[in-house]
């Protein structure tokens, strides 16, 4: 179950759009969630659905993989899809003993359902394709400006990248701590809420401990490898736009703007 | 009283898409009061295969059977499997979580709804059998040394008084001293409560003092399963394999080579000794 969390991965594979640099991605994905949240009528979600159907079709990232970054969230979809069907008031379509169906309810639902699900697949689109580094020197350069402010951008994004790093291995050591503790014969799935989460004591200790274990040991790593924060610090990779980013760039302004029209004229 | 693999494979899913067999068609008993040492390198499938053995993994073909019971039959109690069959993973000192050493160690015992007075008298028995000071047992766990909080975490275990104990490394990153004291204190628990013992190593020398049976893994399959001093003697193979014959072995084949006649069946110092004292006379 714990193995299917796929938030912040990368899958790693050889496409036009894990070669993006990881800049026009950054960007495109902020337009199109925008486009989505802005926008809400059909032709619109046509063409957000074309978009990201030939961008999964570039990124040769397998559909099931993407489904199954799904599961651990879709409870939580199914759970405000219901509230919302039958708390909306308006006209009526349907009554089933207290409960009400609107049409108001549906469409609410569906706009949700669209919006939440293009988001995470968008998003998820980003993580797959991008590797954290890529990901965080991207966010660096877009926020670089607001170092003047007194912002420690270059921090701020360090901080970022670390925690994505740690997913995967904070997932692997829940993995680890809760194998052993149930062959001490711990029960997780018994009992009352209360007695439910006195259940997770002895598996979430051990995960702070080995949090804390592991953020001391990077932190020496770092240190003796003379890491000071962004001051006067070089990078190895320098981002560069190619021809194929401006393209992507003019198609995400043909996109937004064809939108915003449509948008205008309904 | 046993335990049988029958034709166990596992699958695992390597990097989401790719499929990897971690284990390919092992089969193999365990007799009751047998001391089995498992060798391989990393990635041959020693930890998958004594989780399988605990029931924490479930194979993706055959079947273990422990007591002619099939374990993964639909209504198998598990709990009773791993109350039985005892399992200290590697680095178990990461598992603990109580205020104190004596708490954390009665934490097993109670799982199993035992009353308080058995579950104490275990647990005592338990720490004073890996030797851990009394003065300790009301001290917070995190507070030992990365050796005492092995032997105590190992003590959790033991305290659910299992009559299969499975070790995974239980020696790995701790100084010379405090491999041969967890190691010896395995073998001496062994003898007392007459358990069955499977240890996992990746070091031929910590082995073959303390088992009489070896099995061999490599890349998730079971090459030998013989007793210690048969499967030194496949010196070649071991080394094909990246494994390692104890020193003192490598020696005696060394003293072969260079025309002292002596018999290289041999795994530790003493029986060495003897051995060279003999054609010397």
């Amino acid at each position: 179950m714990l193995r299917d969390i796929t938030i912040g991965q990368y899958y790693p594979a050889d496409s036009i759009i894990h070669r993006l640099d990881p800049r026009v991605k950054l960007f495109f994905v902020f337009i199109y969630v925008l486009s989505l949240f802005m926008f809400g009528n059909l032709v619109s979600y046509c063409l957000a659905t074309i978009l990201l159907v030939v961008a999964i079709y570039y990124a040769k990232i397998p559909v099931k993989f993407l489904i199954r970054g799904f599961k651990p969230i879709f409870v939580l979809l199914i759970f405000t899809t219901f509230m919302k069907l039958f708390i909306t008031d308006g006209t009526v379509w349907f009554k089933l003993w207290k409960f009400t169906i609107t049409k108001e309810g549906v469409i609410d639902v569906i706009h949700i359902l669209v919006r939440i699900l293009y988001l995470i697949i968008a998003s998820s689109l980003l993580t797959y394709t991008t590797t954290p580094t890529r990901l965080t020197d991207a966010l660096e350069q877009v926020f670089k400006p607001l170092n003047k402010l007194k912002v420690p951008v270059h921090e701020l994004t360090m901080m970022m990248s670390i925690a994505l790093r740690f997913i995967p291995i904070l997932v692997e050591e829940t993995d680890k701590i809760m194998k052993a503790q149930s062959s001490r014969c711990m029960n997780f799935s018994s009992g009352n809420i209360l007695k439910r989460i006195k259940n997770l004591v002895p598996i979430l200790i051990p995960l702070f401990v080995a949090a804390l274990r592991r953020a001391d040991d990077l932190a020496l790593a770092m240190e003796s490898r003379c890491y000071q924060g962004g001051e006067g610090r070089t990078k190895m990779r320098i981002l560069k736009y190619k021809r194929q980013d401006f393209f992507v760039y003019i198609l995400l302004a043909i996109y937004f703007v064809f939108s915003l029209i449509i948008h205008l004229l309904l | 009283m046993s335990i049988i693999l029958d034709k166990i494979s596992c699958k695992y899913e390597t990097d989401m898409i790719n499929e990897h067999y971690a284990l390919k068609c092992i089969t193999a008993k365990i007799e009751d009061g047998e001391f089995i040492g498992v060798i391989g390198h990393t990635g041959s499938g020693k930890s998958t295969l004594m989780q399988i053995l605990n029931g924490l993994v479930v194979p993706s073909g055959g079947s273990v059977y422990y007591n002619g019971e099939d374990i993964h039959e639909k209504n198998y109690n598990l709990y009773k499997l791993r109350s039985e069959v005892g399992m200290v993973f590697q680095y178990p000192e990461h598992q603990l979580f109580e205020t104190t050493v004596f708490r954390d160690v009665c934490f097993g015992p109670k799982n199993l709804g035992w009353s308080k007075k058995e579950i104490e008298l275990s647990a005592f028995e338990a720490l004073f059998q890996m030797g851990i000071e009394s003065e300790l047992y009301y001290q917070s766990p995190f507070d030992l040394s990365g050796g005492q909080k092995r032997r105590v975490a190992i003590a959790g275990v033991l305290a659910m008084k299992p009559k299969v104990l499975i070790l995974d490394e239980p020696a790995v990153g701790l100084d010379p001293m405090g491999k041969r004291n967890i190691l010896d204190k395995i073998a001496e628990i062994k003898a007392e409560r007459n358990c069955t013992v499977i240890l996992v190593s990746h070091s031929m020398d910590d082995i073959a003092d303390y088992v009489n049976r070896v099995w061999v893994l490599d890349d998730g399959k079971l090459i030998i399963d013989a007793s210690v001093k048969e499967v030194f003697s496949h010196k070649r193979d071991l080394e094909e394999i990246g494994l390692a014959v104890p020193q003192i072995t490598s020696i005696m084949h060394m003293l072969k080579d260079k025309g002292l006649v002596v018999n290289t069946n041999v795994t530790t110092i003493d029986e060495a000794k003897m051995e060279i004292l003999r054609k010397l006379r």
